[in-house]
């Protein structure tokens, strides 16, 4: 079994637990939980497709090393920080309506929310 | 290059230097605007000198990160300095620095997203362009704007993490990131990752950009916020998906899964369009209805179809702005149609709705009638047909429903200081038609207006009217149900749009 595929398959598998909490949970804070790990799970799944040629730092320049791809590392970079930023902000979010409705469950602040905007909209 | 980098540049600026000198933020805003209309004169001159252009930034050959200036990036530069000029003149100096700076953040992302054409690129801007229209949205701090915006975070981030699995399988497939390169490395490969890729890369656009069955986020977060803010996102945010899947399909075509997708979109937008009584929400579905024409454009897969879609988005960010701006500056955007004897519209909105309805349903010489026509026109499958024209039906329906209690049923008010940029706005709207002559050409437009065209076009307007006559009272008491766009109901839809994506294209 190739290495690529392995990785795949274990990155695969993570992100369907996310997802699948994602969707079973109805905690707000575990829904975010689960998008992280969904989003741990991408970052997992670059870090793993490296070693397509080989497994070798880019760094030893005598030749025929099989080197790994430094290009995927440096895009996971990019996207740990966009990750970071997106939990900062869904955090904050959360506690805004947690401090407004002293609840975590989604369906609770569902239906608040839709009544609060009928109620002013009327 | 330089036309990106004069555009992004001037818009950065703008936003940080209205974040500090919060006293001169409409003129930094107007400095951000002339330096985004600098750098769409040289695209567009770049165009006009050398046609389409793929180059790469940067020295480092193929590792450097590819851009693009062709019809589409000049089209969506274009809609987005133009929205820019009218939202900032609405605006004026109505709201705070913050307020300013995350505005042109939101441009600075829009307009360099119409200049990349490299897929982590896209990535990237697309989440930045995001992250601003979450905050943008959740700017007022009310708990429903949280919510919408929460609802939004939690969905798009999903869908990112999709797009970035399918750029992996893309990557290792093609051993590239440019879409340009991407296209001769893939030429004629067929396997099973680069398949599952393709479907994960479509699937976390398409919920960006406003399809059926992925973005149900996008009536709550388009409906409950800001006026200006709605305007932009249905304007131009919403597209930025749609440029990501027209250049994911430049470098693979899977025409027919765009053609699925493009008349869910559209028959399920215009009916759940038809059911809404809040003006906003109706219009937050016409976005999702209209966004079916441009998949199918691009699924049409000739060159004059993209071109197509293209023109149509354009087009549709220019009037659903207008009718947004229009609605929300009544301060009618939440409220039930039903009681609209009680509304007051100032006459600026009334003739911003009036532009707007006879521009959406597609009357000659309003802009879409030439967008769409030329959709219609490169379409080549019957049943492909038969959607378009059900669109365009149900456009006709929902927009007369709309634009019949707002317009005849309310009362005319006197028009505030800020409302007179809206008139300024329609008469663009209504002028913009003549675009269409300047991009096809006198001989192609000629032909759009030929006597078979106008007759067959404008039957479905005048049908649309009749039916209404009949249906009124039935229609004003239909109410949509809210189940399907709660954030649990979305996120399952957004799977099964998954797995209708990945059968879809397994079975071609």
């Amino acid at each position: 079994m190739s290495t690529g595929l392995l990785a795949s398959a274990i990155s695969i598998i993570i992100v369907c637990i996310g997802v699948l909490g994602l969707i079973l949970k109805r905690n707000l804070l575990m829904k975010l939980l689960s998008l992280n790990i969904v989003n741990t799970a991408t970052i997992l799944f670059f870090v793993l497709i490296v070693y397509s040629p080989g497994d070798r730092a880019p760094i030893d320049p005598s030749p025929g090393l099989q080197y790994a791809d430094p290009l995927p590392q440096a895009l996971v970079l990019t996207s740990i920080v966009i990750n970071f930023g997106v939990l900062a902000l869904s955090l904050l979010f959360t506690m805004v309506l947690v401090k407004r409705y002293h609840t975590l469950d989604l369906i609770k602040i569902e239906g608040f929310v839709k009544r609060e905007f009928e109620e002013e909209k009327s | 290059m330089t036309a990106l980098l004069v555009g992004v540049s001037s818009y950065l600026c703008a936003g940080i230097l209205s974040i500090l000198f919060s006293r001169y933020r409409f003129w930094f805003g107007l400095i951000g605007w002339l330096g985004g209309l600098t750098g769409v004169s040289f695209g567009i001159s770049s165009y006009l000198g050398s046609g389409p252009l793929v180059s790469t930034l940067g020295r480092w050959g193929i590792l450097g990160i590819e851009i693009v200036i062709d019809e589409t990036t000049l089209l969506f530069a274009g809609l987005v300095v133009l929205l820019n000029l009218f939202t900032l003149i609405y605006l004026r100096s109505s709201k705070k620095g913050v307020f300013y700076c995350l505005y042109n953040f939101l441009l600075a992302t829009t307009f360099s997203l119409a200049f990349s054409h490299d897929l982590f690129n896209l990535y990237v801007t697309i989440e930045f362009m995001s992250l601003v229209s979450i905050l943008l949205i959740g700017y007022e701090r009310k708990a429903y704007q949280i919510y919408a915006g929460a609802k939004y975070l939690i969905i798009s981030s999903l869908a990112m993490s999709l797009y970035l699995i399918g750029l992996g399988f893309v990557y290792r497939a093609g051993g590239n990131l440019g879409i340009g390169e991407l296209t001769r490395s893939l030429e004629g490969t067929e396997e099973f990752s680069l398949s599952l890729g393709l479907g994960l890369m479509f699937a976390g656009l398409a919920v960006k950009g406003g399809v059926f069955l992925f973005s149900m986020w996008l009536p709550d977060a388009h409906s409950y916020s800001n006026t200006v803010v709605s305007a932009l996102l249905s304007g131009m945010a919403v597209k930025s998906g749609l440029i990501g899947i027209i250049r994911v399909s430049e470098m693979l075509d899977r025409g027919q899964l765009l053609l699925v997708l493009g008349a869910l979109t559209g028959i399920s937008g215009a009916i759940f369009a038809l059911m809404s009584n809040r003006p906003k929400k109706i219009l937050a579905h016409s976005t999702i209805s209209q966004v079916g024409y441009i998949l199918l454009g691009i699924g049409t897969g000739t060159p004059v179809g993209i071109l197509a879609a293209s023109l149509h988005l354009f087009f549709h960010g220019l009037f659903k702005a207008l009718l947004f701006l229009s609605v929300g500056a009544a301060g009618i955007g939440g409220s039930n149609i039903e009681r609209a004897k009680d509304f007051s519209l100032p006459w600026t909105s009334k003739i911003g709705l009036l532009v707007g309805s006879v521009s959406i349903m597609a009357i000659p010489p309003f802009n879409k009638y030439f967008s769409k026509t030329l959709l219609v026109e490169q379409v080549n499958q019957e049943w492909v047909w038969f959607a378009m024209l059900a669109i365009g039906f149900g456009t006709v329906l929902y927009t007369l429903k709309l634009g019949w209690a707002l317009i005849f049923e309310a009362q005319t008010d006197r028009a505030g200081e800020n409302d007179l940029s809206i008139v300024a706005f329609a008469v663009a709207v209504g002028l913009s038609g003549f675009l269409a002559w300047v991009i096809l050409g006198s001989a192609e437009v000629a032909h759009l207006l030929s006597p078979h065209h106008l007759i067959t076009y404008l039957s479905i307007p005048l049908l649309g009217g009749l039916a209404l006559l009949g249906l009124r009272k039935r229609l004003s008491s239909l109410s949509a149900p809210y189940f399907p766009f709660s954030l649990e109901n979305s996120l399952v839809s957004l799977f099964t749009g998954f797995l209708v994506i990945e059968l879809i294209l397994f079975l071609n």
